[in-house]
């Protein structure tokens, strides 16, 4: 039962995605970029399926059932006031100029915004090093996720058919119809997870006497999960979350989501509605981590979440909730195996090996080569990953937030210059690698010096500390550029 | 701050209300006076429908800004 839910959800996702191939115009800007015709409501379900992980249903219900409410404070109210900002601020402006001069990826951008083809390549080491381990716990998670749902190690579908399974399903799509698939499949695959998660959370609160009783019964026996406390550590904490949501703001795979809108005013919908579309799957996934206490109270073979259904629901919702979960996954891993397979083809083959000679055709062929070869290489790595490989995760949104004052920079800040922003990136990875080194052997939870403080607060003050010295110690840019990227 | 950091602020791209919803933003998420309180309001942790309400009060916010300052350039065909 379980499986054949899953199986008719992937079919329908592989006819969504292909029913787009209709509009493909066969040029390299529409199997990229969708021919930048992306609508305000695809625009916002497919921004907000990309940021959604399979970390939102699984790994948020997990946080809660070890640590309370505080998780929706710490990850969700803070990527729902910082979001919107970004996407004003920065998205918008990203997608002015991205459509003024033509460009397909961020290091086009970077590379004509302080006429550096080094900082370009530097950029794209950088970003492509962020974006691998992401793109491996989509593949790694899908197929352990399909085994939790189905009974577990040993009794459960075997991992490796869940991963393969989703790297085919994106291969098919995205191969064969680019953005516009991409956008297509993200956007219903984001109001599946939605709907899945409000009835999964309906059926099970239901069980518990409601949302009332549910929660009484957990203030009676775990009073410590429905409040935040008061340490000097947990106000720390509390603050450094603010700062991971400034990820999505040099995520390869946004910008293209944000370069492909077909009018600045696209944006509008997401600007408004995301703040709602975040509480909408966090407050759910959260309460049932929170509620799974009452029943479980030793320490979890699995997601406490895949217990709750087994427990309390049928193998249909079970279905539902396997679903649920490779729309978040594969929502993510398609737009980044886009995004990725557009960089290569662009910022590296076309840029390198053909100096920005490539037809439409080669380019698409390219676009498809990449992403192909991506996705085969992320799932033969996935059948060698351990679960150690899910703490990557938040170094990987660290590295990306560390970034962002480079963008807000070439954005809005004139006097910043190419070398400012090359000891910035240098910055970044020499800050990042510390702090991953001193984290190993202290699981996912490593703060400094246990203070509360997370290392994404130093990358980023760090970052943007020696952006402006730099810059302001050495010769400002040319008035051409100025001009060219201010002239509005 | 150079003269073109100072001129973003006063730009007519962005008015300071909205610049200044960023340390806004972050204060009330930061607020910590019901942080200790296990009390439920409607069924929901008092906490937890704190951050609720800021989300919906934030998602109003945006309206306005996306009403009362669009950066018209943006819009120029």
């Amino acid at each position: 039962m379980i499986l054949g839910v899953i199986l008719v959800y992937l079919t329908l996702v592989l006819f969504v995605g292909m029913l787009s191939h209709r509009s493909f115009r066969g040029t390299g800007e529409d199997y990229f970029l969708a021919s930048r015709t992306i609508g305000p409501f695809v625009l916002l379900m497919t921004l907000f399926g990309t940021n959604m992980t399979a970390f939102t249903i699984l790994g948020a219900s997990g946080q809660a059932y070890q640590e309370g409410i505080i998780v929706f404070a710490l990850m969700g109210s803070s990527s729902a006031v910082m979001l919107p900002l970004v996407f004003y601020f920065v998205g918008t402006r990203l997608w002015w100029l991205g459509k003024k001069e033509g460009y397909l990826t961020q290091v086009q951008f970077f590379r004509e915004r302080y006429e550096s083809d080094t900082l370009g390549l530097m950029l794209f080491v950088v970003l492509v090093f962020l974006m691998l381990p992401y793109i491996l716990i989509g593949v790694k998670g899908g197929g352990d996720a399909l085994q939790a749902i189905t009974g577990g190690a040993g009794e459960g579908v075997d991992s490796w058919i869940g991963s393969l399974l989703i790297c085919s399903v994106v291969f098919v799509y995205v191969t064969y119809g680019g953005m516009r698939s991409t956008a297509w499949a993200n956007t219903f695959q984001t109001l599946v997870f939605m709907i899945v998660g409000g009835i999964t959370f309906l059926v099970i609160l239901g069980k518990y006497g409601g949302v009332q009783g549910a929660m009484e019964s957990v203030r009676a026996t775990h009073p410590s999960l429905l409040v935040v406390g008061s340490e000097r550590a947990t106000h720390v904490r509390m603050f450094s979350f603010l700062f991971l949501p400034f990820s999505v703001g040099a995520f390869p795979h946004i910008f293209s989501h944000w370069l492909s809108a077909r009018e600045a005013r696209s944006f509008r919908y997401s600007i408004v509605f995301y703040p709602l579309c975040v509480a909408a799957v966090w407050v759910p996934s959260v309460m049932l981590g929170v509620v799974g206490n009452i029943d479980y109270q030793a320490s979890l073979d699995g997601p406490i979440l895949v217990k709750l259904i087994l427990g309390n629901a049928g193998g249909i919702l079970a279905g539902c909730l396997g679903a649920g979960v490779f729309a978040a996954i594969m929502s993510s891993l398609d737009s980044q195996a886009l995004a990725a397979g557009t960089m290569f083809t662009q910022d590296i083959v076309r840029h390198y090996g053909f100096h920005d000679n490539l037809s439409e055709r080669q380019q698409v062929l390219f676009g498809r080569s990449f992403v192909m070869g991506l996705l085969a290489v992320a799932f033969l790595l996935s059948l060698f990953t351990t679960r150690s490989i899910f703490n990557m995760g938040v170094w990987s949104l660290t590295g990306y937030s560390g970034l962002f004052p480079i963008v807000l920079a070439a954005l809005f800040w004139k006097r910043s210059t190419k070398e400012g922003v090359m000891a910035a990136i240098v910055t970044v990875a020499g800050l990042w690698t510390y702090f991953f080194i001193q984290s190993l052997g202290a699981g996912g939870d490593y703060t400094i010096g246990q203070t509360g403080l997370l290392p994404v607060v130093v990358v980023v003050l760090g970052t943007s500390l020696v952006l402006v010295l730099v810059s302001v110690s050495t010769c400002a840019p040319s008035k051409s550029v100025i001009d060219k990227f201010f002239s509005d | 701050m150079d003269r073109s950091s100072r001129t973003l602020l006063k730009s007519r791209r962005y008015p300071l209300w909205v610049v200044l919803l960023l340390p806004v933003g972050v204060s009330l998420h930061q607020i910590s006076w019901l942080w200790n309180d296990d009390r439920l309001i409607g069924g929901l942790p008092v906490n937890l429908l704190y951050h609720i309400v800021l989300s919906v009060l934030w998602s109003v916010s945006m309206l306005l800004v996306v009403r009362r300052a669009w950066p018209r350039y943006l819009d120029k065909k």
